[in-house]
């Protein structure tokens, strides 16, 4: 654990961006090279056609950019419309594999008991394997995966003639419910976060692409979703009143 | 909930109670309404620490019209920064089993009755008054501190017998004794921030990804901030830790001794053990003829000498770990530029050698200097919510008083019977009886224990070996079992008299960590039926004998043993469960018990700083603006204001009374059982992730209970083949003491090597502990659960 003196910390600095600086001329100079030598053609048509200008937000209410399923802007329209069975449905799948609202998940499929990192093979980016959706990590920072999500069902096999044992599940906790959308001021107004949003921070893993509808987000054009959506202090366990 | 807080609920108890009679309606009981008043339309939200390990996380507990509806982890919490375990998520589930236990219970024949709490209350006071002498009390390390505090004043002062031990000897007693034998004071040095520091962490036969989630994830989650962390797994089997190690040493059962002295032996023999550090503040042990916990002074040259023989080929030959990993720990060990941590459990606690194995590791520690500074750390960490905050610090032993204190020290003993406003020599000076005599002795006809109050533990499923130890008792009409608990157990089952409790957010507690982390939280929900505390259940146990003339049970001045007055000094009538709560019985009892903490430096603050923390780390001392500041690394000037001016490192208990540790040298010695021609395997047991101890919470969480069902026996893939023994196939497990049979697991879990075989505890249909050993440590008289010799027979032809 040796810390660098000052002076050395500086040098490093200068150092370090110059490099950084050179790599910036070398990286500008390429790019306006044109296209490599031996590129496809088409990529070279592709390159030479137009883009599409920008528009305004304005403009997009006017005129809908034209929908591209399953992603569709509904900026024009307000809130998507609620298909409530559809909610009831996802909310139900949700709820059958938590708890309570908030809990960890339980993993809905067999896996190695000793593993470590392997579920990142399908989870870190987000992958469906044989219509069965894995999302994406909404907390890759943590990578103890199988420190909170356990197996749904026993993975072991044997033990069948065993006498039941402690009584499971009768278990009378009745968890906390999911909201099914967060309040919103008035009819249109952007939803506030009606969850915590601690190891939640990637707000695509759910709404995004791989989401379950009507979780997904209607305008995934939009990137800041909490310049919008405001999460709750009290949730998120930033409120003063907290005891 | 401050005092303001609680007089407006009481408020609101009597409105809503005045309303309700006036509807016609039964009154409510006192707090409960309040209670669920508070709940109102949404979800309250309050802090508790998680009711299960020894970690301390902290969790905030969702409350809706009564009940626990969420649970998330604690942001503000410095343990677990907001991050729990699949137990912890799953917490508060544990409070609703179908089958809590709601109403006493008395044994008529072969069932089990319900009686009245004035009844049983009354039976236990017949079983003291009868034989006082014979009665004990067998706790835990889940007991709250002001329940442990409770307890330990109603048998040392009280029943004046001394004979109250606990669950926690079974678990870190060793520990214990190496803390003492090593720095003459218990409890570690460092806390887990050291765990945010380490360069190298070392795990000593210990696997926190499973035992301690939350901490291992500490260390593993810097790698994914780009931080570099060797994880060296020193272990008898591969777990889910292995699978995050950059190295696995896997060294034969018992050999760790050989291990430490090995790592020893090449600090000395390269020249790079701390020379500074150690003729500063080190002094050199070993064991003395008869052996004591504090053995004699040698010297370096007869600590270097009775080194000489552990090269690493020797500690090869001994341990199986090649010579070349032993080196590798050599040099970590020497470099000094790496801050190296320690991480043990019950690898090295429950062990005949666990004193030694304890004190070996302290002690390479000492001599490289890897010590002192913040990621540089010898750390135990213990099982049990409160093993250090009521076993270790309140002293539940048979040989402890509150505040480090032992019953064998005449001074001792007098600050205690002053604090307690007892007569001088109300307090005996012979220790009682440890848990394993404890138990074998209710279990020997006509000897001296004859009842036996079980508190927040079960027994019957977690001492080892018992047919000798339980069943026994249970055929002897003499002997009287009392169990307090909140669902039917293992124990339960064979108890005479059996009290349902109340726990965790059903009624006001403390616990204290690993990390000498003092917590705090206020009862939330009602405890189900007519469960009630296990504080009042001895409070009013003492009260019904103190009625009767018992005189163990006043103080001094005729006044109650547990007097406790309300804001106008009236006493408050606790033994009435009516009136438990009209005052905070914890906040009284702390207070008091808090008066014991100076002596050894474990200072805690008072009650209402711990109502406003998510824990506070002892010693917790005034500052000069009234503030209470928490002390992270003991021992060490930059940050414990006990180290005397000038020094960098001082142990200010040191055995030898000259601020210096000692580094024990103690030899590797063979187990009292292993493998031969007719029990050839190493059998090993311990705990899963899933569940707590012997699974009388956690199998009754359905999230838990379907991902880990039921009890396994590991088998390495090799053997399974050699025996034709299947994935999944039942077989028999057995020892000289007794035969269990188990599915098979293989590549499960764990993968043990060769020869071992692994079994958890947890499952009460399949208790290893019908069969595992009680041979124990001869210090610290806990138990090795962690090897024994055993054989498996297949079942089918």
């Amino acid at each position: 654990m040796a810390t660098s003196k000052p002076s050395a910390r500086a040098a490093l600095v200068v150092a370090l961006s110059v490099v950084v600086g050179v790599a910036l001329i070398g990286f500008t100079v390429g790019t306006r090279a044109g296209p490599p030598p031996g590129a496809p053609r088409a990529a070279a048509a592709a390159a030479a056609a137009p883009a599409s200008a920008a528009r305004s937000y304005a403009e997009m209410r006017a005129a809908p950019p034209p929908a591209v399923e399953p992603w569709s802007g509904r900026l024009n329209q307000g809130p998507p419309p609620a298909d409530d069975t559809t909610l009831a449905a996802t909310l139900a799948a949700r709820a059958s594999r938590r708890a309570y609202d908030g809990a960890p998940p339980t993993i809905p499929h067999p896996v190695r008991q000793s593993a470590a990192a392997e579920c990142l093979a399908c989870h870190r980016d987000g992958a469906t394997i044989r219509g069965h959706v894995a999302r994406p990590l909404s907390h890759p920072e943590y990578s103890s995966c199988v420190q909170c999500h356990v197996e749904g069902d026993g993975p072991m096999p044997g033990g069948e003639g065993l006498p039941p044992g402690p009584p499971a599940d009768a278990n009378t906790f009745a968890g906390l419910p999911a909201p099914p959308s967060g309040p919103r001021a008035w009819s249109i107004a952007p939803p506030q976060i009606p969850h915590r949003t601690h190891m939640r921070e990637q707000c695509l893993s759910c709404h995004g692409p791989y989401g379950a509808s009507p979780m997904r987000s209607s305008h995934p054009e939009r990137q800041n979703c909490q310049q919008c959506h405001a999460p709750s202090a009290a949730l998120d366990q930033r409120a003063e009143v907290l005891p | 909930m401050d005092r303001r807080d609680f007089l407006k609920w009481s408020a609101m108890a009597a409105a809503t109670g005045a309303a309700a009679r006036a509807a016609g309606a039964p009154p409510p009981e006192g707090l409960d309404a309040a209670l669920a008043a508070r709940a109102g339309d949404g979800v309250t939200w309050d802090k508790a620490p998680c009711r299960f390990c020894g970690t301390g996380c902290h969790v905030q507990v969702g409350v809706k019209d009564g009940k626990v509806v969420a649970i998330a982890g604690d942001r503000k919490a410095e343990v677990n920064k907001g991050l729990l375990c699949v137990k912890g998520y799953h917490v508060g589930l544990a409070l609703y089993g179908p089958d809590r236990l709601t109403t006493p219970l008395l044994r008529r024949g072969d069932r089990q009755v319900p009686i009245s709490w004035e009844e049983a209350i009354g039976i236990i006071a017949d079983r003291v008054e009868r034989d006082p002498k014979g009665f004990a009390m067998y706790g835990s390390g889940q007991w709250t501190i002001p329940e442990g505090y409770a307890a330990q004043k109603f048998v040392k002062a009280g029943l004046r017998n001394n004979q109250i031990d606990p669950n926690a000897r079974l678990c870190m007693a060793s520990a214990v004794t190496g803390f003492l034998a090593v720095y003459g004071v218990d409890e570690p040095a460092g806390c887990y921030d050291d765990l945010d520091h380490c360069d190298v962490l070392i795990l000593w036969g210990n696997n926190p990804a499973e035992m301690h989630p939350v901490l291992f994830s500490r260390v593993v989650d810097r790698r994914s901030r780009g931080e570099q962390i060797r994880i060296i797994d020193i272990g008898t089997r591969r777990t889910r830790s292995t699978a995050h190690a950059q190295h696995f040493l896997q060294f034969r059962p018992h050999s760790d001794l050989a291990i430490a002295n090995g790592i020893a032996h090449l600090l000395l023999k390269n020249g790079t053990w701390d020379r500074d550090f150690v003729e500063k503040n080190c002094a050199f042990r070993a064991d003395s003829d008869p052996p004591t916990l504090d053995g004699k002074a040698i010297t370096f040259d007869e600590y270097a000498r009775s080194l000489e023989a552990y090269t690493p080929e020797h500690v090869e030959r001994l341990s199986g770990v090649p010579a070349a990993d032993i080196r590798l720990l050599g040099d970590l060990f020497g470099d000094r530029r790496l801050r190296i941590t320690s991480l043990w459990c019950m690898g090295m606690n429950q062990h005949t050698r666990g004193t030694a194995i304890n004190s070996l590791v302290h002690g390479i520690h000492l001599l490289s200097g890897h010590f002192g500074r913040p990621g540089d750390a010898p750390t135990s960490l213990t099982g049990q919510p409160s093993a250090c905050g009521t076993v270790r610090e309140v002293g539940t032993l048979a040989h402890g008083l509150p505040g480090g204190g032992v019953v064998t020290n005449e001074a001792h003993r007098r600050q205690a019977e002053e604090i307690w406003n007892v007569e001088a020599g109300r307090i005996h000076g012979k220790p009682g009886h440890h848990t394993v005599e404890m138990w074998k002795r209710f279990s020997t006809p006509g000897s001296d224990i004859n009842t036996i109050w079980v508190q927040v533990t079960n027994p019957a499923q977690s001492l080892p070996n018992r047919p000798a130890l339980v069943d026994p008792s249970r055929r002897d009409p003499d002997k009287f079992l009392i169990v307090s608990d909140v669902y039917p157990t293992e124990t339960t089952r064979i108890a005479d008299l059996v009290l349902p409790s109340a726990m965790w957010v059903e009624k006001n507690g403390m616990f204290g960590n690993s990390e000498r982390r003092t917590q705090q939280w206020f009862r939330m929900v009602p405890p189900p039926g007519r469960a009630r505390d296990d504080c009042w259940q001895t409070i009013a146990v003492a009260h019904e004998l103190f009625r009767r003339g018992f005189p163990g049970m006043r103080d001094k001045d005729g006044r109650f043993l547990f007097h406790v007055t309300d804001d106008r000094g009236r006493e408050v009538p606790i033994w009435d469960w009516k009136h438990y709560y009209d005052v905070n019985v914890d906040r009284a009892l702390f207070e008091e018990y808090r008066k014991f903490t100076r002596a050894k430096h474990k200072d805690l603050a008072p009650y209402d700083e711990y109502a406003k923390a998510r824990g506070l780390r002892w010693p917790v001392v005034q500052q000069p603006d009234g503030t209470w500041r928490e002390t992270k690394f003991r021992f060490a000037a930059f940050d414990d204001p006990y180290v005397s001016k000038g020094r960098d490192i001082e142990f200010y208990h040191s055995t030898t009374k000259d601020g210096r540790a000692q580094i024990w040298f103690r030899p590797y010695e063979d187990p009292p059982e292993k493998p031969d021609d007719e029990f050839p395997f190493w059998l090993c047991t311990g705990r899963v992730i899933e569940h707590w101890h012997t699974g009388t919470m956690t199998m009754r969480v359905p999230q838990l209970r379907r991902a880990m069902p039921q009890a396994y026996l590991e088998m390495n893939r090799e053997d399974a083949r050699r025996l034709g023994v299947s994935d999944g196939e039942t077989v028999r497990v057995e020892t000289r003491r007794g035969a269990v049979d188990l599915p098979v697991w293989i590549d499960g879990r764990g993968q043990p090597p060769p020869g071992s075989l692994f079994v958890p505890f947890f499952d009460e249909r399949l208790v290893i502990n019908q069969v595992t050993l009680e041979a124990h440590d001869p210090f610290s008289k806990q138990p090795d659960y962690k090897k024994c010799a055993a054989r498996v027979r297949r079942l089918k032809a």
